[in-house]
């Protein structure tokens, strides 16, 4: 294997290629992130302090040309929630450290002098260059002036201002294919895990040969057929098909209608103004207003659910706004105006936090009283706050928790320390058992249930029906082996439905290791990334008591449906019975 | 008696029809439905299965104030006057 770890050490400021042992061989993405923080991570360390690491890895077929296989994972213990955290984004910088021979990048150390430097990754050398000049700077700016002063082929990973404040809700910001600062591993504050090591950006320059290694050839072009096949035949994922024509925001109606659209910190259900910031409208303002969409993500792309939202004169372009965006910024906040989100959006990518915890900050902050809901314009001040680095602002940045706390608020959406994605678990109760019970805090994309539950997909289950724990544990491992494979998880749309689809899946990641992988060893493989990670957590601190949804949500009814979490603990529980 | 309930249309089926929501009159799911592919043609293959309208398209999720009529009694579904029924082709995203 010509593959190389590459070690960064940020106390030495040395920089080391490793050999890739052989228990890493067959690992990529997630698996390869836990596994690493699992065998050199001290459970209990402190996030920020100096024995944390920070890894990153492409997928096992990112690199490869495979459709949708461009996804990067980020690895830590995080701030946020305390626990093992893997953070997952569709970018072409994933891509182009697979074509460098990457297999992973390990960040160690703390540098003894304050002050920040940049790992640059270039053709025959890599090296740390100083970065002082980017401090404080957001990182839409920031991105452009590294194009400017290095080679413009080259893609960036980036910890922002809310990072330098060592902030639990600072993600970590990659370029899109167009140099932006729009792409993220935003759950988990691992942003803050980099900046803390004193490592604000990392620029890989696009390699001239590519040196990614596919072992067999001929099952790796079958499986990518099969593959390219299933998803531009599937209603979701297909050209013109719902991801492709309005984005992920889509969800917005179906969700509200199915009364799980939590509004104004999950005291209602549904509203009927979330119709305003639905991905139909926002698809048709696009339009007119000459923005792109669709638009992809990552170069391998076929399904193209991103865009290029921008202002009514067509300025200052944002990126996507995604449904979980759109909802933790909007709705959530009692906010029902594009334009507004969009700013705070914008503000997010440029400050490098996680929309999802901050739109829930936001909303927490609200209750506590500090804004009104549904004041907008006073939300976007808040984030002048984190500019300037306030004591208001460092509040604000640390999360949801942490801003809940200092405002008094006792409902408070989290599990684990990490807020709720846009789906409330009280009328949809597999993405509950989810949230309880996923080894990464409250997070939808660990096992999707809204799937079968909301939108027929990959079988049907009633989102009322209590009996949770197998369905989740099921989509709980299908998606640690998919996070590790380095496709993007909307793939499983297609997937889940389409035979031939998963059989492309196996036999591409087969033809890029050289290995005979079935369907059903996948599922072993995710059940093992989970155990790895549950191992961590278990060794962090944390008990099954933690695997809990917030206690006001067993008890306050969610109109319209008046439904609380009643899923029963031992139902939770089920989910790690071996 | 007259059991008015208001239809919204999502997706790709506002598109089709050219309209967001309106009102039609009928006792049950079925009834609507089929009223609706009557005013608007164009939405029949999407919607049913075929001709004789005994079965919905795979896929499509019909809401009924809030609950997929899968779950309540499918085609047959009651309605009353003010009822919400919700159309949607398959979506995904997340």
């Amino acid at each position: 294997m010509s593959e190389k770890i590459l070690r960064v050490d940020m106390e030495e400021m040395k920089i080391e290629k490793e050999e890739v042992p052989e228990k890493y061989e067959n690992l990529g993405g997630r698996a390869l992130t836990s596994q690493i923080v699992a065998d050199e991570v001290a459970p209990k360390t402190h996030p920020l302090g100096p024995k944390n690491k920070l890894i990153f890895a492409p997928g096992i077929v990112t690199g490869s040309g495979s459709p949708n296989s461009g996804r990067l994972s980020a690895g830590s213990k995080s701030p946020l929630t305390g626990g093992i955290k893997e953070s997952n984004a569709g970018t072409p910088f994933a891509r182009t450290l697979a074509r460098k021979g990457i297999k992973a990048i390990i960040i160690e150390g703390k540098a003894e002098k304050d002050g920040y430097h940049l790992l640059k990754l270039g053709e025959n050398e890599e090296e740390l260059v100083e970065a002082d000049k980017w401090v404080g700077k957001g990182l839409y700016d920031s991105y452009e002036e590294l194009h400017d002063v290095f080679d413009e082929d080259i893609e960036i990973a980036g910890a922002g201002i809310a990072a330098e404040m060592g902030a639990s809700n600072a993600g970590i910001s990659y370029t899109d294919p167009e140099g932006r600062s729009t792409r993220y591993s935003g759950r988990g504050g691992l942003g803050a895990v980099m900046a803390s090591r004193g490592l604000k950006f990392v620029v890989a320059e696009e390699p001239e040969e590519n040196k990614m290694e596919i072992e067999d050839r001929e099952t790796f072009k079958e499986g990518k057929k099969k593959l390219a096949e299933a998803l531009m035949e599937h209603d979701i994922t297909k050209k013109g098909g719902a991801l492709n024509s309005f984005g992920t925001a889509v969800l917005i109606n179906i969700i509200n209608e199915s009364g799980g659209l939590p509004q104004r910190n999950f005291a209602e259900g549904s509203d009927d103004r979330s119709a305003k910031v639905s991905g139909e409208r926002k698809a048709e303002l696009i339009e007119k207003r000459g923005g792109v969409k669709p638009h992809k993500c990552s170069p391998s792309c076929i399904i193209e659910c991103s865009e290029i939202w921008t202002k009514e004169d067509g300025s200052d372009p944002v990126g996507v706004l995604e449904y979980e965006s759109v909802w933790a910024l909007g709705p959530n906040c009692g906010i029902y105006d594009l334009d507004i989100i969009g700013e705070l959006n914008r503000a997010c990518n440029d400050l490098g936090l996680d929309t999802i915890e901050m739109g829930n900050t936001i909303a927490v902050a609200m209750e506590g009283g500090l804004l009104d809901f549904g004041d907008g314009e006073k939300a976007l001040e808040l984030m002048d706050e984190i500019y300037d680095k306030t004591a208001l602002g460092r509040i604000l940045a640390n999360g949801t928790e942490f801003t809940a706390e200092a405002f008094g608020v006792d409902r408070v959406p989290t599990v684990k320390g990490q807020a709720m994605p846009a789906y409330d678990p009280r009328p949809i109760k597999g993405i509950g058992v989810t949230y309880a019970t996923t080894p990464m805090g409250a997070d939808h994309t660990a096992g999707y249930a809204i799937a079968p539950e909301i939108l027929s997909i990959g079988g049907d289950a009633d989102p009322f029906d209590t009996d949770k724990g197998e369905l989740s544990k099921n989509l709980q491992r299908a998606t640690a082996a998919i996070d590790s494979s380095g496709y993007c998880l909307f793939i499983a749309f297609a997937t889940m439905d389409i035979d031939e689809g998963m059989e492309g899946v196996v036999d591409t990641v087969n033809g890029v290791l050289g290995t005979d992988f079935s369907i059903e060893d996948v599922m072993e493989f995710g059940k093992n990334v989970l155990e790895t990670e549950r191992e961590f957590n278990e060794k962090a601190g944390f008990a099954k008591e933690d695997d809990r949804i917030p206690e006001f949500m067993k008890e306050e009814e969610l109109p319209p449906h008046d439904a609380v979490f009643d899923v029963p603990d031992e139902e939770l529980d089920s989910v790690w019975e071996v | 008696m007259s059991r008015n309930v208001k239809v919204k249309l999502f997706a790709q089926f506002s598109e089709i029809a050219g309209k967001k929501e309106l009102e039609i009159q009928g006792k049950n799911v079925r009834e609507i439905l089929e009223k609706l592919v009557e005013d608007i043609e164009e939405l029949e293959p999407d919607i049913f299965e075929d001709i004789s309208h005994e079965h919905l398209v795979e896929d499509i999720i019909i809401i009924k104030d809030g609950r997929n009529i899968d779950y309540l009694e499918g085609l047959d579904t009651e309605v009353e006057k003010g009822d919400k029924i919700s159309v949607f082709p398959v979506v995904g995203g997340g």
